[in-house]
């Protein structure tokens, strides 16, 4: 039972393709886990294909279609990206959306111990955006922290509690630089989550996305 | 590793300001009211009905997966292609990337075809899907792939969505249709602006001067009351 969903606004970009990577990255993840929130994906898809059924007709190349058959008859080219060999316990845990972000297995990453209890595998840095695995042991507080941006964190397994509010599989809290947090892992294991933090690039205005958990009306 | 970070590259379409000044709520009530070109003025010549047989589209899928029918295909281009590349421009491609996304997404139906599922997605719904996707693996460097069922990840959970749906995807459509007709002329702009022009909420809020809270209640409020519609409750 997933508790913290992810409000229309991010699941209306990531329909439309408009959310950035990153972003989207936790809006594709809780997904996988969340068929509350695909149903409402899907409905906004199906917006997207009336509207475009009933849209604009825009002037193809002359020989789109020759061109379109001659590719059809021609062989489909390989992915070129290698795949990596997950074990099991990483396909159960990580949602398909996330493992492209992900070199090796779970128990093969990079972890570095950050805290008391606190280990984090870095997926990515790049600009002011950080992507990470957490994985806190059980009982284990995590020390009261702000960020400069927004703080996106999705649980894979376990869970931890914050202000009050269970946080399990599935469940994603947005929070920026105005929240203090102090969440703490759950006594029946570890949790493990996926975060992404965002620097202080995303100014999209004063209230609204900033509110969390978020509630549904 | 994927390349993160840049957003789809939009050029704010500067029409759409001019737009909303010019629709006239009385006159235009109606469903391309707000749109920068009515279906069909761009295309020249004859266009397919606007409201194509959804059924003989689906027939044309499975032809495809069947038989590796040409005519088929030709007829699903014919409707698909020009909507495809113009959802594509709407959406911040250029002509040239619109074209060739366009292209290789209708490559992506033909050997796509045997994945088509008529329960689960419209033919509309699903050819849309599949040129987002591409656009998005082209344009972002993200992967986007529908979940496969069999994946390990979905063995405790479901990877179809609770329940049956209550209507069918035809029916959907045609409440979802209905739907937007019903929509004053303001909040249905805001519906095209996020699902057919794909812009983000900020991006509409800019474009139409208002504030993005607003914007975002407003979309809320109109897509909570067409999921109302699509559960079959009573309004």
């Amino acid at each position: 039972m997933i508790n913290h969903h992810l409000s229309d606004e991010f699941l209306v970009e990531y329909a439309n393709g408009s959310l950035p990577s990153p972003e989207s990255l936790v809006v594709g993840s809780h997904l996988a886990i969340c068929t509350e929130c695909r149903a409402r994906v899907e409905t906004f898809e199906n917006v997207s294909a009336v509207l475009m059924e009933d849209g604009d007709l825009e002037k193809v190349e002359p020989d789109a279609l020759d061109a379109v058959l001659a590719m059809i008859d021609s062989p489909a080219k390989e992915d070129a990206a290698p795949q990596i060999e997950f074990d099991r316990d990483t396909l159960e845990v990580i949602p398909p959306p996330l493992r492209d972000y992900l070199g090796s297995s779970l128990s093969d990453l990079d972890w570095k111990r950050t805290g008391r209890g606190i280990e984090e595998a870095s997926l990515v840095r790049q600009d002011d955006v950080r992507i990470s695995l957490l994985r806190i042991r059980a009982g284990q507080k995590v020390p009261l922290h702000t960020h400069a941006g927004e703080e996106y964190t999705l649980v894979l397994s376990g869970s931890y509690t914050d202000g009050g509010a269970r946080f399990a599989k599935g469940d994603v809290s947005v929070a920026d630089s105005a929240k203090n947090h102090a969440p703490v892992a759950d006594d029946d294991g570890p949790c493990l989550c996926l975060t992404v933090r965002n620097g202080a690039t995303k100014l999209t205005g004063p209230i609204g996305r900033f509110l969390n958990p978020v509630i549904r009306g | 590793m994927p390349l993160l970070l840049e957003s789809a590259p939009r050029d704010v379409p500067a029409l759409a300001g001019v737009l909303a000044k010019t629709a006239s709520p009385v006159e235009h009530r109606g469903f391309y009211s707000t749109m920068k070109h009515k279906p069909g003025v761009k295309s020249g010549g004859k266009t397919p009905g606007k409201n194509a047989d959804m059924q003989q589209m689906a027939a044309c899928i499975r032809a495809i997966a069947e038989s590796k029918d040409r005519k088929a295909f030709e007829e699903l281009f014919r409707f698909y292609a020009p909507r495809l590349k113009a959802v594509l421009i709407k959406g911040g491609a250029g002509v040239q990337e619109a074209e060739e996304v366009m292209q290789e997404a209708m490559v992506l139906v033909w050997r796509k075809a045997e994945q088509f599922d008529p329960a689960k997605a419209s033919p509309s719904t699903w050819i849309y899907t599949i040129a987002r996707n591409r656009r998005i693996d082209l344009l972002r460097r993200e992967k986007r792939a529908p979940l496969d069922p069999e994946d390990p990840f979905f063995q405790n959970i479901s990877a179809q969505p609770d329940g049956e749906q209550v209507y069918t995807e035809t029916e959907r459509a045609k409440i979802i249709r209905e739907y937007l007709k019903t929509l004053p002329e303001e909040q249905l702009l805001l519906v095209q602006k996020a699902f057919y022009e794909e812009m983000t909420h900020q991006a509409i809020a800019s474009e139409l001067d208002m504030p993005l809270g607003t914007v975002k209640s407003r979309l809320r409020i109109a897509m909570r009351r067409l999921r109302e519609q699509l559960s079959g409750a009573e309004l």
